[in-house]
């Protein structure tokens, strides 16, 4: 492998400059980056570490609800107050995901941006609306991270520009969230399976205003399952309901067999863990203060 | 009897260095102009070699030799080339190899060597290879009825038809276990230099074995064998995995070629599909028993896959296929199998897990059928002293059915939740015993009284699992000294004594056996240097406590020092030397029962407890036996539950790594509970016998029992895959 040459930008516009050259790769934890190139799948030219953006780190709340750097740690989501409290369930992933020496390294950014099918992060944030903040040549734009994932490694950044923010929208009333997901061992593992809901419902407690299921591993890239989720919407919460949204998530996946696990399984276990998470997410919002 | 030494939890000595990362391990050591190794190795299961051009590699920046098949006439001692010759028979197979001044280089060099490959049909299962017609692993002599047999192993006992005709049931299952990496963290690594003066050539390698090493090297290199040193490094995992010569030889060619050092790391990737990992397996049991659960038959064809090249399996295999039961009448047949796989190696307890996997499973399966309960059924057939056990032995104690029961008692068996609880999550509890045979084979250990009384240990006994801590206790209980009074060395083939390898669970009995007698040498000497100044008959001088006295007469003492120094004045000094190879077989049982929690709805697997009985004789070092029990038994749980070799459809290993090949991690473990039972004595110090190998053969079957305990499905191939229980479980609904 040729050395990269290294570039470190301090601010964004840098930053994009850097990224406008040829065989420019932006760089943040490299969790996922290194293993890449040391198998020769990337050969970067040069390598632009991010990591000196003050702009892209931090978790604040703003107008628009709370904003997550992109370069915020997946160890800090684990132990950030305003994450605690604003969306549990970022942390509760974060909790699961690889291994602590991994964790201290790689980025919520890059987590997302390097798109597997079993991104892990992305599941809590579809199913809260997050937004994508990204900055390029053209300027700043959003993308809705429903609208991020385009395949296997691919988003809807075009070339040159840089994820540099989450915004996930003021948490919901009545609302519950919960995910599942299947791996062969309890660390250090991808899960073949992965599972996010959200329920938001009714004033009386019956009914789900708003439904929101998220799936990973099961198709080529962390998707919504909008099926499961109209089959939910507006109707009174029973067993009999998640059942069937549950059925919807499954029809919705599109699994392939690899070497962790087989389609016919990947699908089964969509139904299963999608039924765990609407349970457990329409559990805790009848928990939640009206 | 009162112990000083045996029977203390010592930690082990060479743990503060492992754990402040102090220790060097073979691919931190360099040498001055030191070069570096490339391996080219074959992208296909099965190829003639047409032609092999390496002259654009030889002309690559930095290269400084390149060789090839052709530099290596003959095979190592289990009949695995070196580098392939004519013909690769396995994804992997080492081609060539180059010598270059930067691992860049030599990299660079491997891709420019040119290789002309004629595909050839593959056959890469072990029942397909043993079918009529079946792609020929080796062209030469072979059994048309039969191609790919490279090895049988018979043993009959009694009359088995008779046995069958007076059974009231009769099973026959059929298990299979996969192909699994022996899982350890330190690929191969390898350093050569020769010494141009002299014309002696030094290997520092990670081994298990290297005098075995050398001996293979003098061969392979056709060097005599007083012109090579195999020098021993600290080994970080090995397992049965580093038994064999590996990189040994290619470092060794290439570094007598450019008479620079020349070092070979061997990478993840080639070292999970190139080197020698645990073969599959097929077992048919046949098992007549009686209405009461007695064993009177049984049957047994086991299939090694043995991959591209000859192994012992078969012949392991077949004498382990009575369990720890008392089998009247018993005809077993075990083959060892080609297959274009990479050639089988060792992982502990050498097919005894693949084997007790099938007739422990089977015991279940006879238990549940009969309605005797599992722990009853191995109760009545365990091992009695005088039983035939194979390899025409006797039983020598009667211990097998105390370890099963201890196992069950710890677990709580009886007070064990009622089977089949309804919920999302079944628990279930099961139960398997297991043995293994440990031959003491060649070993021996020098001991030196030095002028302070102090003890130094010498042997040439690789130190894998702790071995030199207990030796400092045989030692210091030999002389009634402190631990903290004795040194242990680890020498090499030029500075220590002889030794087998460090497999088989050999080293604590044999070589520990060879340092006790060794002790007693040294004490006779030193009784002998005394006898005239002490005025008394050598056997009248007693050495006990750290003291030197005269047995009957209180007072007349001196301290060891004082002993040591005036003796080495007689007789310059004292060295004790042991050596053996008599001592008997002993036998190792050891039984375990898991706990398990199945979940219904996704067949995921979680051991949440494992219970674990064996039978040390005696354990020298209780915190080390203890933890070879539990490192073993966490390997059972991987062999159980997650690990296996997987190929696609053109036989290319798909999870040649750490995080594809799934280990359990150290969250994925349940609580250990070992209780060591010290009852057979065969010889070993101190009573002591092998330990780090029984307790990996139980683990898989007791948690497939269990898995049958809490759902009800029964497993008969490994590992337990969650998307076959829920199979099942949908197809029973």
């Amino acid at each position: 492998m040729a050395e990269p040459q290294m570039l470190q930008p301090s601010t964004l516009s840098e930053a994009v400059k850097a990224l406008a050259g040829r065989g420019a790769v932006a760089m943040a934890g490299a969790t996922d980056l290194i293993p890449a190139m040391r198998k020769g799948e990337i050969r970067p030219r040069v390598l632009v570490n991010l990591k000196g953006i003050a702009e892209m780190t931090g978790v604040r709340r703003t107008r628009q609800g709370t904003r997550i750097g992109a370069l915020t740690r997946v160890a800090d989501l684990l132990d950030d107050p305003i994450v605690a409290q604003d969306l549990p369930l970022l942390a509760d992933v974060a909790a699961g995901f690889a291994s602590p020496q991994i964790r201290n390294l790689a980025t919520i950014g890059g987590n997302l941006c390097n798109a597997a099918p079993s991104a892990d992060l992305a599941l809590p944030l579809l199913v809260v609306d997050a937004t994508a903040e990204v900055r390029g040549k053209g300027g700043r734009r959003k993308i809705a991270m429903s609208e991020f994932f385009r395949g296997v490694n691919r988003t809807a950044l075009r070339p040159g520009e840089i994820l540099t923010a989450i915004v996930v929208p003021r948490p919901r009333r009545r609302t519950g969230m919960a995910h599942a997901k299947l791996g062969v061992r309890k660390a250090m593992d991808l899960a073949f399976v992965g599972v996010a809901a959200t329920i938001q419902i009714s004033p009386d407690g019956k009914k789900c205003r708003r439904a929101r299921v998220a799936l990973g591993s099961v198709a080529p890239t962390p998707r919504r399952a909008a099926k499961a989720e109209a089959i939910l919407e507006g109707q009174l919460v029973t067993s009999q309901l998640i059942d069937e949204a549950a059925e919807g998530a499954a029809s919705e996946s599109r699994p392939v067999t690899d070497l962790r696990a087989s389609r016919e399984y990947r699908r089964e276990m969509t139904r299963v863990l999608t039924r765990r998470a609407l349970r457990e997410a329409f559990r805790r919002a009848g928990k939640e203060q009206p | 009897m009162r112990f000083v030494a045996v029977g203390k939890r010592v930690p082990r000595l060479d743990g503060p260095d492992k754990v402040a990362g102090k220790t060097q391990f073979g691919a931190d050591i360099a040498l001055p102009g030191m070069l570096w190794g490339g391996i080219l190795r074959s992208p296909h299961a099965h190829a003639r070699i047409v032609r092999i051009r390496t002259d654009k590699a030889m002309k690559m920046p930095g290269v400084v030799a390149v060789i090839t098949g052709q530099a290596f006439p003959t095979s190592d001692g289990e009949g695995v080339p070196v580098l392939a010759r004519a013909k690769v028979r396995y994804e992997g197979e080492a081609v060539a190899a180059v010598a270059a001044e930067t691992e860049e280089q030599a990299r660079a060099a491997v891709s420019a060597i040119e290789v002309d490959y004629a595909p050839l049909p593959y056959v890469a299962d072990i029942r397909e290879a043993t079918k009529r017609g079946a792609t020929r692993v080796h062209d030469e002599s072979e059994d048309p009825k039969h191609p790919n047999i490279a090895g049988v192993a018979e043993t009959k006992r009694g009359d088995v038809e008779a046995g069958f005709a007076a059974a009231d049931r009769v099973f026959e299952d059929t298990f299979e276990t996969p192909w699994v990496h022996q899982g350890f963290l330190e690929p191969h690594v390898s350093l050569a230099a020769m010494d141009p003066a002299s014309g002696r050539l030094t290997v520092w390698t990670s081994t298990q074995a290297q005098f075995n090493q050398r001996a293979d090297l003098a061969n392979l290199l056709r060097l005599p064998m007083s012109h090579i040193r195999v020098i021993g490094l600290p080994v970080g995992g090995a397992f049965g995995g580093k038994n064999a010569v590996c990189v040994e030889p290619i470092a060794g060619e290439l570094a007598r070629r450019t008479g620079m050092p020349v070092k070979v790391v061997v990478s993840r990737r080639d070292d999970f599909f190139a080197t020698r990992p645990c073969g599959a397996a097929v077992m048919e049991l046949k098992t007549g028993v009686k209405k009461d659960g007695r064993l009177v038959a049984l049957r047994a064809r086991l299939l090694f896959d043995t991959g591209a090249y000859p192994g012992a399996q078969h012949g392991v295999g077949a004498s382990l296929a009575q369990g720890p039961y008392r089998v009247p009448n018993l005809a077993v047949t075990s083959y060892s199998v080609y297959t274009n796989r990479p050639p089988a190696g060792a992982r502990r307890a050498l097919t005894s897990p693949h084997v007790h996997f099938a007739l422990e499973s089977q015991l279940d399966i006879i238990a549940h059928s009969l309605g005797i309960d599992p722990l009853e059924i191995r109760l009545r057939n365990a091992l009695r002293k005088g039983d035939p056990v194979l390899g025409g032995m006797e039983m020598p104690y009667t211990v097998a059915g105390k370890v099963i029961r201890t196992a069950a008692e710890r677990a709580g068996w009886e007070q064990r939740p009622s089977r089949r609880s309804r919920g999302r999550k079944a628990r279930g509890v099961g139960i398997a015993a297991g043995h293994w045979s440990v031959w003491a084979g060649g070993s021996s250990a020098w001991v030196q009284v030095n002028e302070d009384g102090t003890i130094s240990v010498v042997t040439g006994a690789i130190n894998l699992t702790g071995t030199n801590t207990s030796f400092a206790q045989i030692a210091a209980e030999s002389f009634g000294v402190t631990v903290e009074r004795v040194t242990v060395h680890q020498g090499d083939t030029d500075t220590s004594p002889r030794n087998d390898g460090s497999w088989g669970s050999r080293v604590l009995f044999g070589v520990g056996e060879a340092v006790r007698r060794a002790c007693e040498d040294a004490k006779g000497q030193l009784a002998e240097g005394l006898s005239e100044e002490m005025g008394v008959p050598a056997d009248r001088i007693l050495i006990s406590e750290g003291r030197v006295s005269v047995r009957g007469k209180a007072g007349r003492s001196l301290t060891l020092a004082e002993a040591a120094s005036r003796a080495a004045d007689y007789r310059g000094a004292i060295i004790g030397a042991g050596a053996l190879s008599d001592l008997p077989f002993a036998v190792a049982v050891a039984a375990q029962v898991a706990e398990v929690e199945v979940d219904r709805e996704t067949g995921q697997v979680e051991v949440k407890r494992l219970t674990c009985s064996q039978d040390v004789g005696r354990a020298i070092n209780p915190m080390s036996v203890e933890g070879q029990v539990e490192g073993a038994a966490s390997q059972g749980i991987g062999y159980g539950i997650c690990e296996e070799y997987i190929y696609d459809a053109e036989g290319t290993l798909l999870n040649d790594n750490l995080m594809d090949f799934r280990m359990p991690t150290s969250v994925d473990h349940p609580e250990y509970e070992v209780a060591l039972i010290e009852e057979g004595r065969d010889g070993g110090p101190f009573g002591a016998k092998g330990v780090g190998e029984p307790p990996l053969v139980p683990t898989a079957a007791a948690i497939a029992n269990a898995v049958y305990d809490a759902v009800g499905v029964r497993v008969k191939q490994l590992p337990i895959k969650p998307e076959r229980i829920v199979r099942e479980l949908s197809r029973g609904r």
